[in-house]
């Protein structure tokens, strides 16, 4: 083999791995836009399970790219009318029993919200799978009965994430995420997202049953269902302020 | 925004009123030492929040507190009816509906305002609650409210007779104007401005406390190497002596830190500069709300450091300790609270404090030892 023929096959590999790369990477963000949208607004249930007891909260909820979010929660009767706002990276929530706003430190976001196992990072989507990381397709496997690419992503040099690896499981012709495993930094496993029910929701299929496993308390759980849900509808971005999660109904 | 708000309202027709509510009950046992007579008190508490929204510029509410209060303390305490029925607004909402020697029922009203709002501005009449809280425990900057740490019943606090004005210039940022009058007619008025910026939240006022100080103040938000990091100042200049170097400087510093296991721990520092007249009341007044916000503590130093500790998210716990140097004086404040049902919460509440009334400053006349300890037990549901 000369010389020309070595670079022009390392080329093509080359070639064929960016190509790669960039197809996990579209993959991902197909899956991620599935689920967001442009702008959102959603009613959610969702139920934290453990062996001797649950709990069902009910919360609202309003999302405009990654950057702006807003919850309500609208029951139990002890924590209704609480709100939470996320704007690019600060966050706050409002208390209506107190009158106050409160900021929130970013110590609070690997917390598991409203008692669950749902962090305030996923509630509150501080990072990006899209952006964070970085994304490779590592191999197929069905799910559900879909066939899935499995995808591994590694969080990007000075990302401020959470995870340490990620893998995601996305149905090869509908691109929904049907299974999340997330690890920490040790590369321990931490949770196990899976994603169920798909239903039709306003304008699209979709997966409306989430249920979060912890990998060290295999007997507990909580699960988020989509009650309702709209997407791509025209929210200004004022929306997103401390003005309106007081008036949040 | 007003094709969203149409979107909304199709899609999940909130109702335009509210009602919520508890219902708790409270048994007390407090003794100075556990050998020393005990006093046994009960309290059955009501609370009723309602809000009306008929329409997007104008919002009402009202918050109602019937109480049933009985026991020792009532029937050897003869001012104790007294600074229950005692109501700190301009328009006395606090009744003593029913009461004998043994028992008190007082009806309190302490919301009671309309809202009228339009685009960015919003006007609030009658009472309610301004929180202008940055910090946890002591708040300097929460001039219109002066609330007690230690009485655990009363999360809401008192609301003050007002008017406020709130503009929001943009999605974090508020200036306000604000005026009340306290039940001596005394006025309390006063402006704040508060923006974010590199991920803090500051604020600035500046006004006139009980018509008898001019105050200007700041507090702060933000964040250090993952922990919130927040302040409050406030120095008070009295009116009739504005040129004096009489002032007072009210300060307090906090963090708090929650770890990956949910352990939350809070820290704080408060400093109040106290008047040079000042002669300590005794330890039992701090169960009673301040009278003014330029005193917030009974001692010139106090640093407040708290654990907290979810074991299921049914069932937590908090230890909250003090120390008051000048007193050589501490507090130990264990809590639990267990979510018996969804709406049925179960706590217990201890507080122990003990102090030496001796040394510097303005508590030098002075000088014994003294201890309380107050146990409740609380049964609360929710509606």
């Amino acid at each position: 083999m000369n010389r020309i023929q070595v670079t022009f096959l390392f080329s093509i590999t080359i070639a064929s791995l960016n190509c790669f790369a960039q197809d996990a990477t579209e993959i991902v963000k197909k899956a991620d836009d599935l689920m967001q949208g442009l702008s959102s607004q959603s009613e959610m249930e969702m139920k934290v399970i453990r062996p001797t007891w649950s709990r069902i909260i009910t919360f609202k909820s309003w999302g405009k790219g990654r950057d702006l979010s807003l919850t309500l929660i609208t029951s139990p009767p002890k924590e209704s009318g609480q709100s939470f706002l996320k704007l690019k990276n600060d966050m706050w929530s409002w208390n209506p029993t107190i009158n106050r706003i409160i900021k929130f430190p970013p110590s609070m976001m690997s917390q598991g919200w409203m008692g669950s196992d749902y962090s305030n990072d996923d509630i509150l989507k501080e990072s990006s799978i899209v952006k964070d990381y970085t994304h490779k397709i590592i191999g197929s496997e069905k799910v559900s009965g879909y066939d899935c690419y499995k995808i591994e992503l590694d969080p990007k040099e000075n990302a401020a994430v959470v995870w340490g690896k990620i893998y995601l499981w996305i149905s090869k012709g509908e691109y929904y995420e049907l299974r999340a495993e997330y690890y920490d930094e040790d590369g321990k496993k931490v949770k196990t997202h899976l994603m169920s029910e798909v239903k039709f929701m306003y304008d699209r299929k979709l997966p409306t049953l989430f249920e979060i496993q912890p990998a060290d308390k295999p007997n507990q759980k909580t699960e988020v269902r989509i009650i309702s849900t709209k997407f791509n509808i025209p929210l200004a971005e004022s929306f997103f302020s401390q003005q309106n999660m007081k008036a949040l109904k | 925004m007003l094709l969203s708000f149409e979107l909304f309202a199709q899609e999940t027709k909130p109702r335009s009123w509210e009602l919520k509510g508890n219902l708790d009950d409270l048994q007390m046992i407090q003794f100075s030492k556990i050998e020393t007579p005990w006093l046994i008190d009960n309290q059955i508490n009501n609370r009723i929040d309602f809000s009306w929204n008929p329409s997007k510029w104008f919002r009402t509410g009202i918050g109602m507190r019937n109480r049933f209060v009985f026991g020792e303390s009532l029937t050897q305490d003869t001012t104790r009816k007294g600074s229950l029925t005692f109501d700190p607004g301009l328009v006395n909402m606090t009744w003593d509906t029913y009461s004998a020697r043994s028992f008190i029922l007082l009806t309190e009203l302490d919301r009671a305002w309309v809202s009228f709002k339009s685009g960015k501005a919003e006007l609030t009449i009658g009472r309610q609650r301004i929180n202008w809280s940055q910090t946890i425990v002591w708040n300097p900057n929460d001039i219109f409210n002066t609330y007690s740490f230690y009485d655990i019943d009363y999360p809401e606090r008192p609301g003050s007779d007002a008017v406020r004005l709130q503009v929001y210039p943009s999605s974090t940022s508020t200036i306000e104007l604000a005026s009340g009058w306290n039940s001596e007619g005394k006025i309390t008025v006063a402006g704040l401005g508060r923006f974010n910026s590199e991920g803090y939240d500051f604020q600035f006022l500046a006004g006139l406390v009980g018509d008898q100080d001019y105050v200007i103040g700041s507090g702060w938000s933000g964040n250090i190497a993952g922990a919130a990091f927040r302040g409050e100042v406030n120095y008070y200049q009295p009116k009739k002596h504005f040129n004096d170097t009489t002032g007072l400087l009210l300060a307090t510093l906090g963090a708090d830190y929650t770890f990956r296991n949910s352990l939350m721990l809070t820290f704080q520092v408060y400093y109040n500069q106290l008047p040079a007249n000042y002669t300590p009341l005794g330890l039992l007044s701090i169960y009673q709300a301040p009278l003014s916000p330029k005193m917030l503590s009974f001692t010139e130093w106090n640093i407040f450091l708290q654990g907290s500790y979810p074991f299921t998210p049914l069932f937590d716990g908090s230890l909250s300790l003090m120390y008051y140097p000048e007193l050589k004086g501490y507090f130990i404040g264990p809590t639990l609270n267990y979510n018996l049902k969804q709406n049925i919460d179960i706590s217990l509440f201890v507080q122990y404090f003990n102090g030496r009334f001796t040394g510097t400053g303005p508590l030098k006349d002075r000088d014994y030892y003294f201890s309380s300890c107050l146990s409740t037990l609380r049964m609360k549901w929710s509606f």
